[in-house]
């Protein structure tokens, strides 16, 4: 079973952080306290969005064709997207 | 079943602009002749009776309406994002109107010219107090006003699909443009 990787508290729904890293080969153990990085802070349909994008090269058209949407509503998104990183603050 | 329903729901959010332009001119042209056969003026927001329209007279009615709500739709689109296209606003415009083109046929047979007229005739002599409407021009009349709200419902759904418009003063705007796009059309289709 594939495993998704939590990004949000169950308790209060606040962003988690990693606490901690390990190696699998030798068993060493990384402790402290990181920020998730910016594309784990998206939804996995935000994620799937920007590996899309990226697979298409950048083009909205082609996008919409794949996703079997229209142009403007794939626009939409990405800017509904910016929007969202934009108020992560980053 | 489900596609349909989106369909019905947003049409211009999952039809690809070309297409969306190809039905919108097409049924434009059949909706044109339409109303030329069914003798019928259409405007933004209502429908007049007409003896004998031209074929002239209504295929520039048509345009000035398709025209006008494309120009100030686009503007107004322009300001809320500069994103907006020319070309989704007048796919919103001509898809739009299909539901109008559809609600000419309440004039199959002169039927909508008949009942009003004797609708009038009985406002006139005051008969219309003891009378009471026949069913068929009730049941029409549903059928009119649900393809009108229908009509406002895709022009308004196909204008946020558009411009990405999320805020309450956008859609305000939207409204009063749309009324005032109307008073202000509705002259010159007059005048012609």
């Amino acid at each position: 079973m594939k495993t998704k990787l939590p990004t949000l508290c169950p308790s209060c729904e606040s962003l988690l952080n990693v606490s901690q890293l390990s190696c699998e080969n030798c068993q060493t153990v990384v402790q402290g306290t990181y920020p998730l990085p910016i594309f784990l802070k998206l939804s996995p349909k935000e994620q799937e969005f920007i590996l899309q994008f990226f697979l298409t090269s950048g083009s909205l058209k082609e996008m919409a064709s794949q996703l079997g949407i229209s142009y403007p509503t794939v626009r939409n998104q990405l800017d509904d997207m910016i929007q969202h990183i934009k108020d992560l603050n980053i | 079943m489900n596609k349909l329903l989106q369909l019905l729901k947003n049409p211009f959010a999952i039809i690809e602009d070309k297409k969306l332009l190809f039905f919108g001119i097409f049924s434009f042209i059949i909706g044109i002749f339409l109303a030329y056969y069914f003798q019928l003026q259409r405007q933004i927001l209502r429908l007049n009776i007409l003896e004998t329209p031209t074929i002239t007279q209504v295929i520039i009615w048509h345009f000035i309406i398709v025209a006008s709500l494309a120009i100030i739709f686009f503007t107004l689109g322009k300001i809320i994002n500069r994103k907006t296209r020319f070309l989704d606003i007048l796919n919103t415009v001509l898809i739009s109107l299909i539901p109008i083109y559809i609600s000419f046929f309440q004039n199959f047979n002169n039927f909508l010219t008949v009942q009003t007229t004797q609708m009038l005739d009985a406002i006139k002599d005051g008969s219309i107090y003891t009378q009471s409407p026949p069913v068929l021009f009730i049941l029409v009349g549903f059928i009119g006003l649900f393809l009108f709200i229908y009509y406002i419902y895709l022009l308004f759904i196909g204008f946020k699909t558009a411009t990405n418009a999320k805020k309450t003063s956008h859609y305000v705007l939207f409204f009063v443009l749309l009324i005032i796009t109307d008073i202000l059309t509705s002259g010159l289709i007059n005048s012609i």
